[in-house]
């Protein structure tokens, strides 16, 4: 209580005293409001409650509608076609076959098919 | 409780407005009463807040002045001419006060809240609950005199 001054004391006095009666209407209206209150309770829903589903249910049919499909990515994809890799016959290219490099002279010397020997020269580090 | 409702709202029809959404907050949540304080009490303090609520609404508490070094002494009023008073004197008193005024002098002086607890039920500093309570002050001293009571 806030420190009051002798006539504030006594305003406030006369001032709590004051009585204002309600008209009859005025129950009647807090009647109706109560009603309307318990109604709408009857089975727990509210319009706010509406309203929520209602924008949940539209986000999720948007999502569901605009999102991208799960598997984008080429690769995930099915194939929609089989590609046929059964030899054409005419333009088919033959690999030569192997022959073996000849293992050299007895004295170490390497002897290379396509360099001049020359060319062919030890890395320094591995000079004598 | 009509009375409490129509010393916040100077219109009969809003301080109508203010019992019926009082009266239909006290019945909604009576389960939530403790026994602590009076059950007047709890009424009164949810009165109250309905009335700020329809203030609030219709904007009437948006501006409110603050004022700088001000005397209060130069306001005080005798005790004599509230002595006098008649209940229906007060309602034209507090009627004859813009909305800022009547509610923190209603607050205040009436009802017996703090100026810390009037700042932060109507969002304004402390300084600005001060300054309007002097300003209403000066005002029902003003209000006074035309009405014939001794307030010097």
């Amino acid at each position: 209580m806030p420190k009051q001054d002798s006539f504030d004391r006594q305003f406030r006095r006369t001032a709590r005293a004051m009585r204002r009666r309600p008209a009859p209407r005025q129950w009647d209206r807090i009647e109706q409001r109560l009603d309307q209150h318990r109604r709408s309770g009857v089975y727990g829903l509210r319009p706010w409650m509406v309203a929520a589903v209602v924008v949940l249910l539209a986000g999720f049919a948007a999502l569901t509608h605009f999102s991208p499909p799960r598997h984008a990515s080429v690769l995930a994809q099915r194939p929609e076609s089989v590609e046929d890799l059964s030899p054409t016959g005419d333009t088919f290219l033959r690999i030569p076959d192997y022959t073996p490099v000849d293992e050299g002279r007895a004295d170490g010397e390497l002897i290379s098919r396509f360099e001049p020997r020359g060319r062919l020269t030890a890395a320094p580090k591995y000079r004598l | 409780m009509g009375a409490v409702a129509r010393r916040y709202c100077q219109r009969d029809a809003d301080a109508d407005d203010v019992l019926v959404a009082g009266f239909f907050r006290v019945f909604d949540k009576i389960d939530t009463f403790s026994n602590q304080g009076s059950f007047e009490g709890w009424v009164r303090r949810i009165v109250v807040n309905e009335a700020l609520m329809l203030l609030r609404k219709k904007h009437a508490l948006r501006q409110a002045s603050e004022l700088t070094e001000v005397d209060p002494a130069l306001y005080a009023i005798p005790a004599v001419a509230a002595e006098r008073l008649a209940e229906q004197d007060i309602l034209r008193l507090l009627d004859g006060m813009p909305t800022g005024y009547r509610t923190i002098f209603n607050l205040y002086v009436i009802e017996g809240y703090k100026h810390r607890e009037i700042a932060e039920m109507l969002d304004i500093s402390i300084n600005t609950s001060k300054s309007q309570l002097i300003l209403a002050k000066k005002r029902l001293r003003e209000l006074l005199e035309k009405m014939g009571y001794p307030a010097r």
